[in-house]
């Protein structure tokens, strides 16, 4: 029977895996071959909690072999739940898998692998540094991730552990996910895994309490508005990732105090308005506390396809991912009117056109009709000013007119409810901050009245040790006398 | 008789000791009533920033959309322009006005 307790380490799987026809129980992995490494051995990619193998079947199948360097908690039954979840749904950015528990033998004892199918991509990081002079690409990227997590969410699955070592960018720009040792389930409630992410990727309070549907909000964000921002401004990765490493724009370091990050201050003043504007975004989000922390906006499907090349803004000056997050719940009402001007103003050119000519021509009209100039002059001003009024309720009729004034009091109304809305934040920062104050009086007192029993019981003692002591002394001064 | 008082004292201590265990769990039980009710309180109150925080992100999003549909028409259709266009003919008067 498997030895679990411990478990062997990378090289140990590395000298096993040279014989797969004896290693392996997987008659598929029996027969495949190992890439080498320069030194001839079994290529390896080692993790914090498993090391990688690149197999090939003799049928020419890929696989990635994932062998546990250490233990993990429920491993069976989180791995048999997340398969049969993955198998049901059968989404696109999963990759098939399959968990082996007694899947290959190091020194005498078995172990549990799993058989993963090899996904030919590369990292975001990577794939980043060879598309910086694409700006629209890495927009289109950006959306497919946002599409992810949007299934991943409405599945009711959550990944875990989203950052760029677990994501897998294939030639044509798609988007795998790959690792799913952390994935939460439905159903899985209750056992979380060992790890709690990668820290460039979560909050610094991240725990194991936070395990389950919404604990990828933090890193989803984070990912999205990175790729993003790089969309609007590719020339940040150099400045702000110089050396390609596993973070993208920002790392654990700025999560800790996003007031003092310069890099998130780098971005926050950058030239490019739309990437101040994500900046912003990405401040609030990663400012909030992690329960808080809304579920990531997603682009509506079609429209949010076509602003998805554009890496800047769409022609009405929104930034498209931006505008297909608003088409869902802000609705245009606007919209048709504003639009419809252009028809309505076509239809009836001739007929308004006359019509001004004809009244402006009409104080001239009266004033020639006049016989005595005094009355032609009063008439001249009696019929401009009708004629100015008519022209004015035209012009405050106009649909175009009409759809301006509607689009101005529509952004007047959302600037209200704007500031409606940070005063409500205001007073629930407020709030809170009464809240932790009372938490600290709490505890003050809490300690008080610890302290206060101590004190208690610390008197009685004394009291009937000075009873006792007095009782012993008696009974001596008897036996004295 | 000295004996009989140590054990009485004994007997004291151990009630003494007893009823400070006693109060010692009611208290660590009412702090614990109390410290779950402000924490509820929290918990109750982070939701609410962070709906709060949402609503805000879609409120600015709404701004900036319909100032982005303002800026990108030519300008506020003034009296003067709609009879200049109108004047001009509609239809060539529709893309400036």
């Amino acid at each position: 029977m498997a030895k679990l307790q411990s478990f062997p380490s990378g090289f140990q799987y590395q000298e096993a895996v040279q014989h797969p026809d004896r290693c392996f129980s997987d008659s598929d992995l029996r027969s495949a071959s190992f890439e080498r490494m320069t030194m001839g051995l079994p290529k390896m990619i080692s993790g914090n909690f498993a090391s990688v193998f690149p197999m090939t079947s003799a049928s020419g199948h890929k696989y990635a072999v994932k062998c546990f360097t250490r233990r993990v908690s429920h491993q069976m039954q989180r791995y048999e739940r997340i398969s049969a979840r993955l198998s049901t749904l059968k989404p696109w950015w999963a990759t098939d898998f399959q968990y082996l528990p007694q899947g290959i033998q190091v020194e005498a004892s078995l172990y549990p692998i799993l058989r993963m199918n090899w996904v030919n991509g590369c990292t975001p990081t990577y794939w980043i540094s060879q598309h910086t002079n694409r700006p629209a690409t890495i927009m289109k990227l950006a959306h497919c991730f946002d599409e992810m997590v949007h299934d991943l969410s409405n599945s009711g699955l959550a990944h875990g552990d989203l950052q760029a070592g677990n994501l897998l960018v294939t030639d044509d720009g798609q988007l795998h996910l790959v690792d799913y040792d952390g994935m939460y389930v439905p159903g899985l409630d209750g056992l979380p895994p060992d790890e709690v992410g990668h820290p460039d990727y979560q909050p610094p309070s991240r725990s194991q309490n936070d395990y389950g549907p919404a604990m990828d909000r933090f890193s989803a964000w984070l990912i999205s508005l990175s790729l993003k921002i790089l969309a609007a401004a590719p020339e940040l990765w150099d400045q702000l990732n110089p050396a390609h490493d596993e973070y993208l724009l920002l790392d654990r370091h700025d999560f800790l105090d996003l007031n003092s990050s310069s890099r998130l201050s780098t971005l926050c003043s950058h030239q490019d308005m739309e990437v101040r504007r994500l900046a912003q975004v990405t401040r609030q989000i990663l400012s909030l506390p992690p329960a808080a922390i809304p579920a990531l906006a997603v682009p509506s499907p079609s429209p949010g396809r076509t602003t998805a090349a554009s890496p800047t803004t769409a022609p009405g000056g929104i930034p498209g991912w931006i505008r297909s997050h608003i088409t869902e719940h802000a609705g245009s009402p606007v919209e048709p009117e504003a639009q419809e001007p252009a028809r309505h103003g076509q239809r009836h050119d001739r007929w308004l056109t006359w019509l001004v000519r004809v009244l402006i021509a009409l104080p001239l009209i009266a004033f020639a009709g006049a016989s005595d100039w005094r009355l032609g002059l009063a008439i001249f001003f009696t019929v401009v000013f009708l004629v100015t009024m008519a022209l004015w309720l035209l012009y405050r009729r106009d649909p175009l007119t009409k759809g301006y004034t509607e689009l101005a009091r529509a952004r007047r109304k959302a600037v209200s409810g704007a500031r409606q809305i940070s005063g409500r934040i205001s007073s629930v920062q407020r709030e809170i901050a009464g809240a932790e104050r009372a938490e600290e009086r709490l505890v003050d007192r809490h300690t008080k009245e610890q302290v206060s029993l101590t004190t208690d019981f610390d008197r009685g003692g004394r009291w009937h040790r000075m009873r006792s002591s007095r009782s012993l002394t008696r009974p001596l001064r008897y036996s004295d006398s | 008789m000295a004996s009989n008082e140590i054990e009485s004292i004994a007997d004291q201590t151990a009630e003494i000791q007893r009823q400070l265990n006693v109060a010692q769990i009611d208290m660590d039980k009412r702090h614990q009533a109390e410290r779950i009710s402000l924490d509820q309180r929290r918990t109750a109150l982070a939701a609410q920033l962070g709906q709060a925080h949402s609503d805000h992100l879609a409120a600015q999003e709404l701004v900036l959309d319909r100032e982005g549909r303002m800026a990108s028409s030519a300008g506020p259709p003034t009296f003067g322009r709609f009879i200049s266009s109108a004047l001009r003919g509609r239809a060539s008067g529709v893309a400036s006005y």
